[in-house]
């Protein structure tokens, strides 16, 4: 048996943040919202960084229900459509011009477990096989800053998620590891 | 009962994300309330079609649902989202404005129950509809 010799994993990582730049790119309510999302290897973590516009109690000040409605949503339909061409992606076979944003109208079941602090939150999504349901959940971190001072999400030294790993440990994905 | 339409009114129209997305209430009494949202390109979920982002309209439904328990002749001082089930039943017609009709049907001493449709020109055929359950924070009795 004979095997092709492995791509270079520049080459890999390349077409694999391709074609993630192709998914969210052109959804105009992903970029309002500010989403965004880390990819190590096949796992992608979104991560919604503080934004005054997007409170709903000031008074707490608390996230939008709708807001979180929102997040979970857009990482379900992302990861969705990400495990569903990722085979495709993998063996080349993938052009990234084809691919179209995000869009999708699922049956959805939000669960609020409380009111969210406003300052930081990353969204877990689990997708179960093609043709089963995905389950969404949503993982919380302390307050780390102050309302009203948008921050990036992601930054050394800050607060509950300092880095994409702590964010990823805080929603209970382990075995972390530096992937392509 | 036009104080708590009052309160409800200032704390709907303090609600940032409601003010970013463009919401307006139209009309609010007894627990129910009927609130609109012009379409605007910057929530559209699908560029292909200019179709809105199913989480824009949940964002609506989810404050129409809110502003729904805060007129509700229990008077409130705050509400917040504990549970909200959206079934979406098609696309919104793209360049259509959002209207949320929201009814706050029961409440107990600490929680609400909602439901909410959101329709878009063709009140016929619904673009989504919610039940929810909301915080209810009764205010103080006085000593």
């Amino acid at each position: 048996m004979t095997r092709g010799r492995p791509e270079p994993v520049q080459v890999v990582k390349q077409r694999r943040d391709a074609a993630l730049r192709a998914l969210l790119s052109g959804v105009p309510y992903i970029q309002y919202l500010g989403i965004q999302f880390d990819r190590r290897g096949d796992e992608l973590t979104a991560i919604l960084p503080f934004d005054e516009k997007l409170i709903g109690n000031p008074a707490l000040p608390a996230l939008h229900g709708g807001v979180t409605a929102a997040f979970l949503e857009v990482a379900a339909i992302i990861e969705l459509s990400w495990s569903l061409m990722w085979e495709e992606m993998e063996t080349g076979r993938l052009d990234p011009a084809t691919i179209r944003g995000g869009a999708a109208a699922p049956a959805e079941d939000h669960r609020f477990h409380r009111g969210l602090p406003a300052h930081r939150t990353a969204a877990r999504c689990l997708c179960a096989g093609k043709g089963e349901p995905v389950g969404a959940a949503l993982c919380v971190g302390p307050c780390g800053g102050v309302a009203g001072q948008p921050r990036p999400a992601v930054r050394a030294g800050d607060g509950a998620f300092p880095d994409a790993a702590r964010a990823r440990r805080a929603c209970g994905i382990g075995g972390w590891r530096d992937l392509p | 009962m036009t104080d708590v339409t009052a309160l409800a009114r200032r704390f709907i129209e303090a609600i940032p994300h409601s003010r970013a997305l463009g919401m307006h209430l139209e009309s609010l009494g007894e627990g129910r309330v009927v609130m609109t949202m012009p379409y605007d390109s910057r929530f559209v979920g699908d560029p292909a079609t200019g179709v809105l982002h199913g989480g824009a309209v949940s964002a609506l439904m989810d404050t129409a649902s809110g502003a729904a328990v805060m007129c509700h002749p229990a008077a409130p001082v705050s509400t917040a989202t504990l549970d909200l089930r959206i079934d979406y039943f098609r696309p919104a017609t793209p360049g259509q404005t959002i209207t949320a009709r929201a009814e706050c049907y029961h409440v107990t001493r600490s929680v609400a129950f909602v439901r909410v449709t959101a329709t878009d020109d063709d009140e016929a055929r619904p673009v989504a509809a919610a039940t929810g359950a909301f915080t209810l924070d009764r205010p103080r009795a006085a000593p």
